[in-house]
């Protein structure tokens, strides 16, 4: 599956609009995937996650997610305008980032793993 | 070494009969199906026991058409559950691509099965290809056939563990069954992977029960350290579909947290014939009940065809290949490359900083569907041939027996100042001292952690050899084909009663740089020669393991111990030497021998015990 990993990046720029909506400090990611199953879309916690994570933020941002799964759009809304930007631009790069992870994480040797230690966790439970 | 880039281009279209992966005929595979849909659901076992499979069917199937079943059984989740952002463009059968795909291209459905208690399903595991595992297979097959799409035919296969399922299932004797493929799966657990040469390869066994109390328990955390790849991009198991608030996933989880793990129950254990006390159950199991070379009868018994492959650097594994390929009637398909555990990465020593592997997945999975193709036609696959990849000269050949035709064995003899010849010893005494050195190792990418899916990485024993008891021949003066077990025959004495050789045969150039071809790696106690027949055709000798035939060391007396080395088939070139390094640990890997003390052990090289490797080649 390797080979699909440089292909990752296109493919979720394809697949997710990311709209900024600056005047209401709001993003709204419209997953444009009609296969979608409920679930599919994820929990408030793991899109808080995956911006954390894949978009490479380091601290703590107050953010309210809104998973409308019937119109398959995500809403952020954040309090702050800095927050705002913060997430705004870890957004225009996320999947590129979120690519670029997964091919290192192939390339890296069992055991050093630093990167991906400093990443933080999951929330692994159900 | 430079690689030859135009010769080897010459090479291959030269070899192309020999290629397996070259083999296909184009009518075999067709796109026949453009995308496939994916389901998932519990089936209810013999027991009530509840299993869960996903089921991909080709899109565009007609209610009125039927079609064959490729069925993969695992126990490491059938499918995953992926984190966001990756489900919003993968699905849940992302990590097998591009089987699915092309499987159900050319009409086949697809299930992959959580074997009992793994994955998503219910049960209790206690051991690995427990007869409940392999029955399940069988009512696996049963619910197959009953569906409405499937045309009453199932072949399968697997890599590693699901090889071994593949494998086993076939003992089922299911009408059914067609075809069964595995690839880079023993039916020796015992030398495959636990005890090789009768050594613990407790790294191995620690990290890949570690590895399947994870993945049993659904959490993936752990594998940021061993696969980073896994843990950004799996939750966890995919529950079945109806479990959208994963109610079911929660109460298997608890069910499997009774499951045993081999490295649990395994580290008082060094005999084949040892009696395996399974933690707190009260249940008892030895090696052979989960041997499938016992069951060779079985699988004769519908005369399937058989497609066996694997590598010559990945753990035990070649010689398994070719056991299977010598003892088992059926017709068969044996393949041993130049690749690590699944063929996703190159390993050669030769060539040790090659990215790509040939065959790409996508190549030898279409050869795959091409193999199970013509064994669903009436008139089926009824040969048998082996195919093999000579490492250095960069060729694919192929061969109806084993060993090749031209085969035979060269003696060289272990020679005074660290020489290596032809002719045997003239001096009555000789013998050379070596001090264990318990510091040695092959590093963890060995090809005995192979199995655990990592890259084989073979470095230069030029470093590794200065640790090491070596002997090294004169310069070739012709090139040299060796293919095949080298046999090495040691007359040594010890100062301790317990202690391990680890042997490698290499290759020196014209610079001195050493070049790693092929390992033998055996634990001296086991060195009794049986007259017993071995349970399966192997061209090394046969040592039983059992308990009964231990022989400690008397310390200081010579001895001898003759074990085989792992197959290869490597091509040497004029002017370049042979080397026999020789070392009694593999740090990293292997327990230690004798467990404590400093033995220093005297290899005898003189007329009377004169210590010599035979060298299997081909002559041209």
């Amino acid at each position: 599956m390797e080979e699909l990993y440089p292909k990752l990046s296109d493919s979720l720029k394809k697949v997710v609009e990311i709209i900024e909506i600056e005047d209401q400090l709001k993003i709204e990611l419209r997953v444009k995937n009609k296969d979608l199953l409920p679930g599919d879309l994820g929990s408030p916690s793991e899109v808080k996650e995956m911006i954390r994570i894949f978009g490479g933020i380091s601290h703590d941002i107050i953010m309210e997610v809104i998973v409308d799964e019937k119109a398959n759009i995500i809403t952020i809304k954040l309090q702050k305008r800095e927050d705002y930007e913060i997430v705004k631009n870890a957004m225009r790069t996320i999947w590129e980032r979120a690519a670029e992870l997964l091919e290192k994480s192939i390339s890296t040797e069992p055991g050093r793993n630093d990167e991906f230690r400093a990443l933080g966790d999951f929330d692994e439970s159900y | 070494m430079n690689e030859p880039e135009e010769q080897n281009n010459i090479l291959i279209s030269e070899d192309q009969e020999n290629n397996p992966f070259q083999q296909r005929d184009e009518d075999y595979f067709q796109q026949k199906y453009d995308d496939y849909s994916v389901s998932s659901s519990y089936i209810t076992m013999r027991d009530g026991v509840k299993i869960a499979i996903t089921l991909c069917l080709p899109k565009g199937l007609s209610s009125s058409e039927r079609v064959p079943t490729l069925l993969y059984q695992t126990r490491y989740q059938r499918t995953h559950h992926l984190r966001i952002p990756f489900r919003w463009v993968w699905n849940e059968t992302v990590s097998y691509y591009p089987k699915t795909e092309l499987f159900t291209a050319n009409g086949y459905a697809v299930v992959y099965v959580d074997v009992r208690g793994c994955g998503a399903s219910y049960g209790f595991r206690y051991t690995p290809f427990s007869q409940d595992e392999v029955k399940d297979g069988g009512d696996v097959v049963d619910w197959i056939i009953s569906q409405p799409w499937s045309d009453g035919k199932v072949v399968t296969n697997g890599i590693s563990y699901t090889g071994f399922t593949a494998e086993w299932l076939a003992t089922n004797n299911h009408p059914a069954m067609k075809s069964v493929m595995m690839g880079h799966s023993g039916w020796d657990p015992y030398l495959d992977l636990i005890f090789p040469g009768g050594c613990f390869c407790a790294l191995f066994i620690q990290v890949w029960s570690f590895a399947g109390k994870q993945m049993d328990k659904s959490v993936m955390k752990e594998f940021r350290t061993i696969a980073p790849d896994r843990w950004l991009l799996w939750k966890g198991v995919k529950p079945v579909q109806s479990d959208s608030n994963y109610s079911r996933l929660k109460e298997v989880i608890k069910e499997h947290e009774e499951n045993l793990y081999v490295y649990d129950n395994i580290t008082d254990v060094n005999f084949r014939d040892d009696i395996i006390s399974l933690k707190d159950t009260g249940l008892e199991l030895k090696f052979d009940e989960i041997s499938i070379y016992r069951y060779q009868k079985e699988l004769e018994k519908l005369n399937i065809p058989v497609y066996s492959w694997g590598s010559w650097l990945d753990a035990n594994f070649s010689n398994l290949v070719i056991s299977r390929f010598l003892s088992l009637n059926n017709p068969q398909i044996a393949i041993i490359g130049d690749w690590n555990h699944g063929a996703h990465l190159p390993a050669n020593p030769f060539y040790p900083s090659r990215t790509d592997v040939i065959p790409s997945p996508r190549d030898r999975i279409k050869t795959e569907i091409s193999f199970f193709n013509k064994c669903l036609k009436k008139d089926g696959f009824n040969s048998k041939t082996i195919y093999y990849y000579t490492m250095g000269e960069e060729r694919w050949k192929k061969s109806h027996v084993w060993p090749p035709s031209g085969h035979s064995f060269q003696r060289w003899y272990l020679q005074k100042d660290n020489g290596l010849n032809t002719h045997r010893p003239e001096e009555n005494d000789g013998a050379d001292d070596y001090k264990i050195n318990f510091r040695t190792g092959t590093g963890i990418l060995n090809r005995w952690m192979g199995p655990a899916g990592l890259p084989i990485e073979i470095p230069s024993r030029t470093k590794a050899d200065k640790k090491l008891l070596t002997y090294t021949s004169q310069p070739l003066e012709n090139n040299l084909e060796i293919t095949g077990n080298p046999i090495i025959t040691l007359y040594f004495s010890s100062t301790h009663e317990d202690g391990a050789f680890f042997v490698y045969l290499e290759d020196v150039d014209e610079e001195g740089e050493v070049t790693y071809l092929t390992e033998g790696l055996f634990r001296v106690i086991h060195r009794k020669l049986s007259i017993e027949n071995p349970p399966y055709k192997m061209l090394i000798p046969y040592h039983t393991y059992k308990k009964k035939d231990a022989l400690p060391l008397v310390p200081n007396e010579i001895t001898q111990a003759k074990f085989g080395l792992q197959a290869t088939s490597v091509y040497i070139r004029k002017g370049h030497r042979l080397r026999v390094a020789i070392a009694g640990a593999d740090k990293d890997t292997f327990m230690r021998y004798p467990a404590e003390g400093k033995p220093i052990v005297s290899i005898e090289r003189n007329s009377k015990n004169p210590s010599f490797i035979d060298i299997p080649i081909i002559e041209r």
